[in-house]
């Protein structure tokens, strides 16, 4: 009965595509809330280093949804997506140089997406280590989680999963704006 | 080939064949998408003007949910203010020596104490269609972004327009379902940040 099923799944594949696909990540869509923190609680620039997974990390280059995945949009693997979305937010926010004392470093930990019947989840864990002139100021682990409404069927849950995914790294850009510590060390 | 391998492949297909579902039309659903841009747009103003204004998105029209024609008799929908809310503080940020957000007139009209010169209310209208029968994102989307800018009296100052067109084949959306509406919204942005910028009665 499973091959049968997973024949007939195959045979659909051939019919409508003919071969298998991976989707991406949406670009990442900075919020206005977080840019507008960011310019009115810091003044010096800064630059964004090296972004990279740690060993084993779920999530770290494929995401998951539904028996499908999905890659990020930006670089190899979702590191660098998050590397990129800081820097579009210190873009917006006019604060950053790619030659500034301050840089902000990054480990990304763990990252996935749930589209479950009925209710969707996800969430991003990473983390930021905020140096200038080589002296560590600010060394945290923050998380990003998001819900959105999911569905049974696939063609809905996925790309409201895929839509969904932007707002994980938002939210977790977010926590990590909204804390004291990191706006004192870009300070 | 092995039996394992051959278990192997269908998993495989079906793996496929689920991503594949994920395009395939229902009748009568409402997909999903996002009509952000997928690259921030590229137009450069040479002289900005040298006015701070503030542009106003409320939070009621950034939770709204628009629904337009997908393809196959199915539909699509998204939250056009909420997906251009960036694209646009990044246009009037090229355009204007600064930019604050706010979230209604009265708001905005408030920091003219702050030095706030303009209030500009956008205006986001979509259209969208699909020449395909059995693939539900849209092929063909066109988002035309309406600016309409008053000064802290309350007096009409300038109304700047720009239109997007997308488009994008089954080949292109079969990994970003949202592509030809991310192409309009990129295009229409460019256009009113050369708009903005080129609007006399904007830089009096």
């Amino acid at each position: 009965m499973t091959s049968r099923l997973s024949l007939g799944a195959a045979l659909l594949g051939v019919l409508v595509l003919g071969t298998g696909c991976a989707i991406q990540a949406p670009p990442y869509q900075p919020s206005i809330n977080n840019v507008s923190q960011l310019k009115r609680e810091t003044a010096q620039p800064a630059r964004v280093g090296t972004f990279s997974i740690q060993p084993g990390a779920v999530g770290g280059v494929s995401v998951s949804i539904r028996g499908g995945s999905m890659n990020s949009p930006v670089g190899g693997h979702y590191a660098d997506y998050l590397a990129a979305a800081l820097q579009r937010d210190l873009q917006l926010a006019q604060r950053f140089d790619p030659q500034a004392a301050v840089s902000i470093e990054g480990t990304l930990l763990s990252n996935d997406v749930d589209a479950a019947i009925g209710r969707g989840t996800g969430h991003m864990e990473a983390r930021f280590v905020v140096s200038r002139d080589g002296r560590v100021r600010f060394d945290k682990v923050k998380r990003g989680t998001h819900e959105w409404e999911s569905s049974f069927a696939a063609m809905v849950a996925v790309p409201a999963a895929q839509q969904a995914y932007p707002q994980i790294v938002q939210n977790l850009l977010s926590s990590l704006f909204a804390d004291p510590d990191f706006l004192s060390a870009l300070k | 080939m092995s039996r394992f391998a051959v278990s192997t492949a269908l998993r495989r297909a079906a793996a496929a064949a689920l991503s594949v579902a994920a395009l395939v039309v229902v009748t009568g659903c409402a997909h999903p998408i996002s009509i952000t841009p997928n690259t921030p747009p590229a137009a450069k103003v040479a002289t900005k003007i040298d006015k701070s204004v503030a542009y106003v998105i409320s939070p009621a029209d950034m939770a709204l949910e628009v629904t337009s024609p997908g393809g196959g008799g199915d539909k699509v929908k998204y939250l056009p203010y909420r997906d251009l809310d960036a694209s646009l503080y990044a246009s009037f940020s090229e355009v204007f020596k600064d930019v604050t957000k706010a979230a209604s007139v009265d708001e905005a009209k408030a920091l003219s104490a702050k030095g706030v010169k303009l209030v500009i209310v956008p205006t986001i209208v979509t259209t969208s269609s699909s020449d395909s029968a059995f693939t539900w994102p849209p092929t063909q989307f066109s988002v035309t972004l309406t600016c309409t800018a008053v000064n802290p009296q309350g007096q009409q100052v300038a109304q700047v327009s720009a239109m997007g067109n997308g488009a994008a084949t089954f080949s292109e959306f079969k990994s970003d379902f949202s592509l030809a509406a991310r192409r309009a919204s990129r295009a229409a942005v460019e256009g009113l940040t050369k708009a903005l910028a080129d609007n006399e009665a904007l830089r009096r």
